[in-house]
């Protein structure tokens, strides 16, 4: 039999890496001679993972998709993919491997499109298969998964994205399995009796929880019984370095030295399964692999999933776990700090849910049993088998299948606007308590965005969702005066939150229907903003809140100084709030200025305003009457009435009545 | 038809003389005009009724709950109306030799199949939204602008004059200060003409010879004795079409030159980047008609204006006498884009008939696509692409607030700029009614157009 040539790619993360690695490593123990190739992007993860495992590796260039808008990374990206595929072609050209076993990621584009590109020239005979780990496909695999000759994925359920795919479940290293507990404790020097908590946020670590974590230690560590193993990850950017960041955070917590002895801290935890073993308890992130070692495992699981990804694929792979009684899943929250708006989990949310899981061994138990079900241990026998057919041609095509579909609205699916229009429509019955509360992590994940649009759309989503707790978070956004760039305040721009998002804060502020002090500093910032809608909206706050606001001098002020505002959309809600507010007869002379103004809206306003301190008592009634003469009647607007269509409303009307009148035999 | 038989029956029957008139594009333009306005006149109502038969509006779901204030069910795609008027008018009063002419008619099939299509899948689909993709649309009016460049600019196709193509004669020294010199009769200039024999007397100053003034100067010449022959002692054949401008020198002329409003002469030559600026026109044009039809009435004044003003500006620079007068280069043919632009006047006139507030009927994207695409070839045909920054100021505004409004507003800095967007919807929103904003709009049209007439003279 010839040596059969195998070419692995896919990677940037381990989360892409791993599942490769791990089938090739059952390949070469079904095939002892075969050969090997990763193709990979210099710099990521899998430059230092394949050599490590003995598989060589050959870099090619590639980038991560920077969005359709035209920019100067577009440009790059075009450029670096068009090198990446024109050295792909000549590796695949080279290497002639039998089959190719692509695991996603932008590091998987060169091979794929060159593959592609041979194969619709019939320049290769090549076949390959596409795995794809997460629920919802990336980008990449949605569109070579239905090229590829056999594309295998995680779950049933992206068959809703793949139709031509089928469900072959996660590949699982062999390893994993199996390490006895006693044995492993041993070996890391744990006591036998002991608590054990593992903590990580995969290989490159993740903030939310390092940090959560060493903030909920002085709780946890009370408890003598309770060890605590924190792999912080090896991440290491001028935006969050991992390792620094949790030793500066250990300062500020007090520990005794016997609880320090109880608290271990490792960069990155090799061997994996030695500390999986070990644990009682494991808090981790909710990736697709992560996940699937935990179910093969065994293991209670407490999921912090990460927000904001594509399709929320961490958020439905661990509700699909605590759906099934398998894991805990404890939501990020955007929260104000000196680094802006970022998502955290406050220590003490999670060591009490830590401390109520270690102590009830029952529940534990019956995670640990739960979680089984969703473990595959033959994954990656399934998966090395259709690659070997593949390779050989001996691969059968799938029988067509039904692709599921899902019920009521996904929200996971949609879009932040969806959302919001969604929610505009729908309003907020019908929505289980369980997606209210995946809804608001979303807004959470939002509001912590850097960019404004996104920003806008979590403050539009506080308000439809009605969450009051959010209220400090809305006012801090309106109390934010940080500008924007310069570049931005030359075009017309402000300040960092934009005009959009400080107008529809004040909508929330009204949806939300709270008054309190903090509030009223927050509208009188904002009769004073640059932005005309900001002010026209405070004034409308203002009235909204009336009855609450009842008699303070300064918003009076405050709302006199907005009707002669030099924009118009702003004068006449002032004039609207003069009329809820004043109290004296003295408006006249303000109102007066404004009879014969040449803007007739403003003299509509005036006239509803007046309408309005008539019957509140404030104007005289004969005093008003007098005044009547003096306006400007004169308008150049008006709205049309076609009598054509009246009558045809009434005739339409009509017949509905009489149809209603006489019930049908 | 007419033309064409009028100038067979001249030629056959002598009784037929009268008949002459037709030649004459001022004569046609008028005609031409007054045909398309009694056409959709006289079939504007079973237009009306065919298209809101045919269901081209938006359906009416619910008749117990609609508004008494909204237009919602006026038909749309009159546009079909002003094409059909177009086209009859054209095909009665048209001279089928001029090229001119189907480039024009190439413009109007291609747009009105484009809007056309457009109308088609938002109707069907009962959503505004569903029409061509903002892509396809703009593809299809650069695809346009890319085949109609490449004809206009290749030599042997262009149906404008062309280094390559011969003028008529020329009279070589035709100095101010020799020979133009003041005089009463032609005997005064019988003496003394810069060597030139036969020179005439017209308006007090002494001019080229009458023979050289109209035929043989405008047709190819084909050698220097012919030109003698024909216009004295001084003229000559030249080699590139030329024009004569101001400070007695001669320019070649090139349709690829780029000319500006109120300067005479031209900025450069762009050679085949010129088809640049021709796609751009064509794109920009297209699109400014499309955004101004916002309102009852609103891009049918200014669209007429701008025909209106290009049409007087093709018959002067289609005859040789006022170009020359008014220091153009002199474009023979062009005087058929006047007939054309007086048929759409004429179309627009009767469309307003029904569209003016409250409207009947709609121009849908049938009738703004095309209407602005071939605007922006009568533009390019005739040069004046720059005039209608000034003279469709009305469409500039337009398009600059949205482009401001959504662009640099609410994508970039998340504020508006206006209040709405496009402008007339900020006046809409300041209160303003909608006749109010109809109508001044078409007073600042048509000051713009008096401008525009008056840069024929001012350069």
């Amino acid at each position: 039999m010839e040596k059969r040539r195998y070419l692995l790619t896919g990677g940037g993360t381990g989360g892409h890496v791993y599942p490769a690695i791990a089938i090739a490593d059952e390949l070469r123990r079904r095939e002892p001679d075969a050969e090997f190739l990763y193709v990979g992007v210099k710099g990521k993860a899998e430059e230092k993972i394949a050599p490590k495992r003995g598989y060589p590796i050959r870099f090619v260039s590639s980038e991560g998709w920077p969005g359709a808008r035209p920019s100067l990374s577009l440009l790059r990206f075009a450029w670096r993919l068009g090198i990446g595929v024109i050295q792909a072609i000549l590796i695949l050209r080279q290497y002639k491997p039998h089959a190719i076993i692509a695991t996603g990621g932008y590091v998987s584009a060169p091979i794929m499109l060159a593959w592609v590109l041979l194969r619709k020239l019939r320049l290769t005979q090549t076949k390959a298969f596409v795995h794809e780990q997460n629920l919802m496909p990336g980008r990449l695999n949605l569109l070579i998964g239905k090229l590829a000759d056999r594309t295998g994925v995680s779950f049933e359920e992206s068959r809703r994205y793949l139709p031509q795919a089928e469900a072959v479940g996660y590949p699982v290293r062999k390893e994993m399995v199996g390490v006895p507990r006693e044995e492993a404790r041993k070996r890391l020097g744990l006591p036998e009796d002991a608590r054990v908590l593992l903590a990580f946020g995969g290989s490159q670590g993740a903030r939310t929880i390092n940090r959560a974590l060493v903030d909920a230690l002085p709780q946890l560590l009370q408890d003598p019984n309770i060890w605590v193993i924190h792999g912080v990850g090896r991440l290491d950017s001028p935006l969050y370095r991992a390792e620094k960041d949790t030793q500066d955070r250990l300062a500020q917590i007090s520990l005794t030295e016997e609880q320090r002895k109880r608290y271990q801290m490792f960069a990155y935890l090799d061997p994996i399964e030695d500390y999986y073993a070990a644990a009682d308890l494991v808090i981790g992130r909710g990736g697709a692999g992560t996940l699937t070692e935990m179910a093969v495992c065994g293991l209670a699981a407490l999921i912090i999933p990460k927000a904001n990804l594509p399709g929320d694929h961490q958020v439905r792979n661990a509700r699909a776990l605590q759906d099934g009684g398998a894991a805990e899943v404890v939501y990020e929250h955007a929260q104000r700090t000196n680094e802006g708006l970022i998502d955290v989990v406050a220590g003490e949310e999670l060591a009490s849910a830590v401390a109520h899981l270690l102590g009830d061994t029952e529940r534990l138990k019956k995670m640990r049993e739960a979680i089984l079900n969703f473990g595959d241990v033959e994954a990656l026998g399934r998966i090395v088998d259709r690659v070997q057919q593949l390779a050989t041609g001996r691969l059968e095509p799938l029988p067509s299948r039904p692709v599921p579909k899902s019920d009521g609205p996904v929200f996971a699916e949609m879009t932040g606007g969806g959302l919001v229009s969604y929610l505009g429509r729908h309003g907020l019955k019908d929505i289980p308590a369980r997606e209210l509360e995946y809804l608001t992590y979303r807004t959470d994940g939002y509001l912590s965005s850097d960019a404004w649009q996104t920003r806008n759309v979590g403050v539009k989503l506080v308000g439809l969702l009605q969450l009051h707790d959010h209220l400090e978070l809305i006012l801090y956004i309106l109390q934010d005066k940080t500008p924007a760039s310069r570049l931005h305040r030359l075009l017309g721009g402000d300040y960092r939150q934009v005009g959009f998002i400080r107008r529809n804060a004040f909508q929330v502020l009204r949806q939300l229907n709270v008054w309190n002090p903090q509030v009223r500093e927050t509208l009188l910032l904002g009769f004073e903003d640059p932005y005309f809608e900001v002010r026209s909206n405070a004034a409308q706050t203002a009235i909204f809140f009336s009855e609450q606001i009842g008699d303070d001098p300064e918003i009076l002020a405050a709302i006199r100084k907005l009707m002669m505002d030099r924009d118009f959309e702003v004068a006449r809600e002032g004039i609207l709030a003069m009329g809820h507010f004043a109290k004296n007869p003295d408006v006249y002379e303000a109102m007066r200025a404004l009879y014969t103004h040449p803007n007739w809206r403003l003299r509509e306003a005036v006239v509803l305003a007046m309408t309005r301190l008539v019957e509140r008592g404030v104007l005289a009634p004969e005093k008003v009457a007098e005044e009547l003469d003096q306006f400007l009647l004169t308008s150049i607007g008006f709205a049309p009435r076609f009598h054509l269509r009246e009558k045809m409303l009434h005739l339409s009307q009509t017949l509905q009545k009489v149809k209603n009148a006489v019930p049908p035999q | 038809m007419l033309y064409h038989l009028s100038e067979y029956l001249v030629q056959a029957f002598e009784a037929a003389g009268p008949l002459r008139l037709v030649r004459y594009i001022s004569f046609r333009t008028i005609v031409a005009m007054l045909t398309s306005f009694l056409i959709t006149l006289l079939i504007g109502r079973t237009v009306i009724n065919f298209l809101y038969r045919r269901k081209i509006r938006d359906v009416v779901r619910d008749y117990s709950v609609m508004s008494v204030e909204s237009k919602k069910g006026t038909p749309t795609m009159g546009g079909i109306l002003m094409i059909l008027a177009i086209l009859a008018s054209i095909a009665l009063w048209g001279n089928f030799r001029s090229p001119f002419l189907y480039y024009l008619l190439f413009a109007m099939f291609w747009f009105a199949a484009v809007g056309g299509i457009d109308d088609y899948f938002k109707i069907r689909n009962q959503n505004s939204d569903a029409g061509l993709s903002r892509k396809a649309k703009y593809l299809s009016q650069i695809s346009y602008g890319l085949i109609f460049g490449f004809f206009f600019l290749y030599s042997g196709t262009t149906p404008l004059p062309h280094p390559t193509k011969q003028s008529g004669c020329r009279v070589k020294t035709w100095k101010s200060k020799e020979c133009d010199k003041p005089c009463k009769t032609n005997a005064d200039c019988a003496t003394n003409t810069c060597g030139v024999t036969g020179a005439v007397c017209m308006q007090g100053r002494c001019a080229p010879p009458a023979a050289c003034s109209a035929d043989a100067q405008s047709k190819a010449c084909r050698s220097d004795e012919a030109c003698i022959a024909s216009c004295g002692s001084g003229a000559y054949c030249p080699k590139h079409w030329e024009y004569p401008v101001p400070g007695n020198k001669v320019l070649v002329f090139r349709p690829s030159q780029l000319y500006i409003p109120f300067y005479k002469f031209p900025l450069m030559d762009l050679s085949w980047l010129y088809i640049f600026v021709i796609v751009f026109m064509i794109v920009y044009a297209a699109n400014a008609v499309n955004f101004a039809d916002g309102l009852d009435g609103l891009a049918t004044g200014p669209t007429l204006f701008s025909y209106l003003v290009f049409g007087i500006y093709a018959y002067f620079l289609g005859n040789m006498l006022t170009a020359r007068y008014l220091w153009y280069p002199f474009l023979p043919g062009a005087g058929e884009t006047a007939v054309f632009c007086g048929a759409v006047v004429g179309a627009l006139v009767g469309f307003l008939w029904f569209n003016t507030y409250p409207a009947e009927i709609f121009m849908g994207d049938t009738g703004s696509i095309t209407l602005g695409g071939i605007l922006g070839t009568v533009m390019v045909l005739l040069k004046q692409e720059f005039l209608f920054f000034l003279l469709g100021g009305v469409f500039l505004a337009e398009l600059l607030s949205v482009a401001v409004q959504d662009w640099l507003g609410i994508q970039v800095l998340g504020r508006r700029i206006f209040y709405r967007a496009p402008i007339h919807h900020t006046f809409q929103h300041r209160g303003l009614s909608e006749p109010k904003i109809v109508v001044r709009f078409w007073i600042v049209s048509a000051m713009l157009a008096l401008l525009s007439l008056a840069a024929l003279k001012i350069r």
